[in-house]
């Protein structure tokens, strides 16, 4: 369904002009069966920007992206927007605040799904949202602050659901929810793509969510994706360092694993960030306890180890 | 159990508001008693507007317009109890913050200065306290820096050329370099990378234990709590709704509300269907009537909506603010 | 969506209503109301007053209040200067109104389309923009009227200010759509099917009305003093009565010099007047505009 080629996003920042390749000869595929695929990564690693790239917000500066065997770029406006929503991070800001936020459900159906008579409208409105636990009655009229956060952002779930997408792109939806609704709005999601066939990117950099619904994971480091795979297989048997470390530090509601967490120690390292984006080898070389010449020198390719797909030197036969 | 621990710091009866306009106001933080021990790790934790940040700033001292605050902060300074409510800020910003108390909060430049160098804060701060000389203040901050993985010339940069990591880790070293007694820690890796984050913590439980100090840990990720804490307290809409040793807590939590939390988080290697909580924390402008958890709480009874319930004690100094456990 | 007339003007009888409650609000518009009536007087001015000589010169107030031509004096045209005062008042208040119409609309048009626009058409309009701005307002309309002298009329007039004043609410627009564009909402409206037109109307423009609104008052302000300035150097449409002119033609005849105050009095206190009025209009709207300020009024 959607396959990335060597997608490659170069920004510049600051007022010499530094240049980084925010995404770094990304490529891979997802299949038509629905799946949650989630992209997980620490901020800086690029994944935001995958997202946007995705979304066609932003073009790659090399490689392509391809939706069901055509160029996102080529494709009709119609087309696109009724095969790929997004759900974005901050619902306060997904809505604009001058405006009623069923407006937005309201131009979707009529511009996407083509339905013009306000009541035929109001009906698969009603339809979809009651899905997410609305009722059309109830919000119709409400502005977007006597919503909150959670509210709008399954406001902004049930308005991506409107053109029956193949795929939606949610950039982290839950971070800026609380605790006990962010498993709410993941369950939703698994719901979704149960009952709806619809399939999921699922950009984040909590690993406890991830697994909890991901059938498929690629791991990012400063641009690159260094790990991908089942999601149950990259998470409990990780192969490239940079995951175990993250694996490892990430902490466990459950005091009875404190002694392990504790007392392995981690130093600290003093890697800088411009350096590591700039680097021609592996962007992880000033982390890795495993590092020798050639990660500094050369990227490692995409290498298959058991159905995982690494990039790193360790694995290359 | 461990033996009885000398009380370092006890808020009493504490309230915090934040005032809109003469007739309305946020009442943020109600009716909290808290005593805190010496040498012990004590987690807060609560989620978005439950007053946990607030009550942090209320024990530190630092109460400015428009927080308002009520009842008494008692810490033991030398022997004397010190109100910190109403003490005085001359005294505070000269004799007690950085020393006795320190602050780590979430966002790094709400410390740094971002017109003095990084190295300026640390000499700044030894000069003032310690009465140290130039020179030797600058050996012990470089000391200090090299301990924390960082060169020896991030002391001259200026704090917005480094990244948020390095200046989290920053202010953690000033926080911790007059090795005060206690220190408030208010989402200290929040903004940081989950690698760093273990990092960080490790190394403030490595220096709290060095220096048999309180640390006062306040965030939302109950991951964090599990890990670090030896007691924990919950907050809900204001009231501290649940005080309990760490492990038998996670194990069985005793108000609706922690335990709904708990069962709320996913971990790693467990795709167990979790539930959340339907609803969202009431308005502390205009707070509900009786238990302020009644509206979401799957047990709730007639008296929850009418009465405020009282604290239910156990051994082991656990406590539960929930008419489920009031004996009749 | 169509335009839902009825919600568009409660909605503007409510802005109207809270800005009432800000004091320099109602102060502003209590002067601004004065002057208009003033303005409306004009209405009864008997024709005669246009023609020099119809009365005696030179003659000081007559407070008396028999006869009203008479109540501030006369020029030394033989003109009573009340009827040239509220004629005055009447047309520099025009000018000032259709330039800022003008003016303000084009600026709007072209700061939103400069806020939307990428690339060289971006840099484009930005170089015209800040080119505008830029050159010195005052010598270019100077050298303007001077080229355009001998076809000058007063309806001509706001359309050479409106030549300049244009510039400063282009900017303003710009960066005010500049700001709301950059915002993940506009990429939801996208989502939504909503096309360029509808995002310019609807997710844009309701930021930017506010600020359009200020900027004509803020033109109206601009374009009577520029009048004024022009007249003074002789450079306005001399046979009509506008502040500027009056003042000109008081200078001309060394009013202040002959200790002629009541010829020189009213159009400076009237144009004062106008400023600070229109001003304060402006400035509670501003104030209104941002939250954060809003309950300080």
């Amino acid at each position: 369904m959607l396959k990335l080629e060597n997608v490659t996003k170069i920004f510049r920042y600051g007022f010499l002009g530094f240049r980084f390749r925010a995404v770094d000869d990304v490529s891979f595929s997802l299949m038509d069966r629905p799946a949650i695929f989630t992209i997980a990564g620490e901020s800086g690693s690029g994944k935001t920007t995958l997202a946007r790239l995705i979304l066609r917000i932003i073009k790659p500066d090399y490689g392509r992206i391809l939706f069901d065997g055509k160029d996102i770029h080529e494709i009709d406006d119609r087309t696109f927007y009724r095969n790929i929503q997004p759900i974005f991070q901050d619902p306060y800001a997904s809505f604009n605040p001058m405006q009623k936020p069923i407006r937005y459900l309201r131009e979707t159906v009529k511009n996407i799904v083509g339905i013009e008579d306000r009541g035929e409208m109001d009906e698969y409105i009603a339809k979809v949202i009651s899905y997410v636990g609305f009722d059309i009655a109830t919000i119709a009229n409400k502005h977007q602050h006597e919503f909150s956060g959670g509210e709008l952002q399954r406001l902004s779930i049930a308005r991506a659901l409107l053109t029956r997408p193949k795929l939606i792109v949610a950039d982290e939806p839950v971070s800026m929810l609380d605790a006990s609704l962010r498993i709410n709005i993941v369950n939703l999601f698994k719901k979704i793509k149960d009952e709806m066939g619809v399939s999921f990117i699922y950009i984040t950099h909590d690993l406890a969510t991830a697994y909890y619904i991901s059938d498929y994971i690629a791991i990012m480091y400063r641009g690159s994706v260094i790990e991908s795979g089942s999601a149950e297989k990259v998470l409990s048997e990780p192969l490239h360092p940079y995951t175990k470390a993250l694996i490892e530090s990430l902490p466990i509601p459950d005091p009875k694993h404190r002694r392990v967490w504790v007392q392995k120690k981690t130093a600290f390292t003093a890697s800088i960030e411009e350096a590591e984006f700039i680097i021609k080898g592996c962007k992880y070389v000033y982390r890795c306890p495993y590092a020798f010449d050639r990660c500094r020198t050369e990227m490692p390719p995409y290498i298959n180890v058991n159905e995982s797909i690494v990039r790193c030197w360790l694995y290359y036969k | 159990m461990s033996a009885e621990k000398l009380s370092v710091l006890k808020a009493l009866n504490v309230y915090g508001e934040y005032v809109v306009s003469p007739l309305l106001s946020v009442k943020a933080v109600t009716d909290v008693t808290l005593h805190v021990n010496s040498g012990e790790v004590i987690g807060i934790a609560g989620e978005s507007g439950c007053g946990k940040s607030t009550l942090v700033k209320i024990l530190y001292g630092y109460v400015e317009l428009p927080l308002r605050a009520r009842g008494k902060v008692l810490l033991d300074v030398d022997g004397n109890a010190i109100d910190l409510v109403s003490a005085d800020e001359e005294y505070k910003r000269g004799r007690i913050w950085w020393r006795h108390l320190s602050y780590i909060p979430q966002n790094s430049m709400n410390v740094l200065n971002p017109y003095m160098r990084v190295g300026d804060h640390f000499t700044e701060l030894l000069k003032k306290h310690l009465n140290l000389e130039k020179d030797e203040a600058i050996k012990i901050a470089g000391e200090y820096i090299e301990s924390l993985g960082l060169k020896r010339d991030v002391l001259k940069a200026f704090p917005h050329q480094l990244s948020g990591g390095m200046r989290q880790r920053i202010v953690v070293a000033l926080a911790l370099l007059l090795k005060p007694r206690i220190i408030f820690a208010d989402e200290p890796t929040t903004a940081v990378d989950v690698v760093l984050q273990k990092v960080l913590l490790q190394h403030l439980l490595d220096k709290q234990k060095e220096y048999n100090s309180t640390l006062i840990i306040v965030t939302h990720d109950m991951s964090i709590h599990a890990m670090v804490t030896e007691r924990i307290v919950v907050m809900y809409a204001g009231n501290v709704v649940e005080e309990a040793p760490t492990e038998p807590f996670y194990e069985d939590p005793k108000h609706p509300y922690s335990r709904a939390l708990i069962n709320s988080l996913p971990r790693l290697g467990d795709r167990s269907i979790r539930q959340g909580l339907a609803g969202q924390p009431p308005s502390l402008v205009t707070p509900p009537p009786g238990c302020r958890f009644h509206p979401r709480c799957p047990y709730a009874m007639d008296v929850c909506r009418r009465e405020e319930p009282p604290i239910t004690g156990y051994e082991n100094n656990w406590r539960v603010k929930c008419w489920l456990y009031v004996k009749r | 969506m169509p335009l839902n007339f009825r919600v568009v003007f409660s909605s503007i009888l409510s802005v109207f209503h809270a800005l009432l409650s800000y004091t320099r609000f109602r102060i502003g518009l209590a002067i601004l109301a004065v002057m208009v009536l003033l303005s409306l007087a004009s209405l009864a001015a008997p024709p005669a007053y246009k023609r020099w000589y119809s009365y005696p010169k030179d003659r000081p107030p007559q407070l008396d209040f028999t006869t009203i031509d008479l109540l501030l004096g006369t020029t030394s045209n033989g003109r009573p200067v009340v009827y040239i005062a509220v004629n005055a008042l009447a047309n520099s208040l025009i000018i000032g109104v259709v330039t800022a119409l003008i003016g303000s609309h084009i600026g709007l048009l072209v700061g939103l389309l400069s806020g939307v626009s990428k690339g060289y058409k971006e840099s484009a309009t930005v170089l015209l923009i800040d080119s505008f701005v830029c050159i010195p307002g005052l010598p270019l309309l100077i050298v303007l009227a001077m080229a355009l002298k001998s076809v000058m009329t007063i309806h001509m007039l706001p359309l050479i200010l409106s030549v300049i004043a244009w510039a400063w609410p282009a900017r303003n627009v710009r960066s005010i759509t500049l700001s709301v564009v950059g915002r993940e909402m506009i990429n939801l409206a996208r989502f939504s099917g909503i096309k360029f037109t509808g995002i310019i109307l609807y997710e844009v423009l309701p930021y930017v009305l506010g600020w359009h609104l200020t900027n004509f008052i803020n033109t109206i302000i601009w374009a009577i003093g520029m009048e004024t300035a022009l007249a003074i150097f002789g450079l306005s449409i001399l046979s009509e009565d506008t502040l500027g002119t009056m003042i000109y033609w008081a200078l001309n005849y060394n009013a202040l010099f002959r200790g002629l105050w009541w010829w020189m009095l009213p159009p400076v206190v009237m144009i004062i007047s106008i400023f600070i009025g229109l001003y304060l209009i402006s400035s509670s709207i501003a104030l209104y505009l941002n939250p954060r300020l809003r309950g300080h009024a």
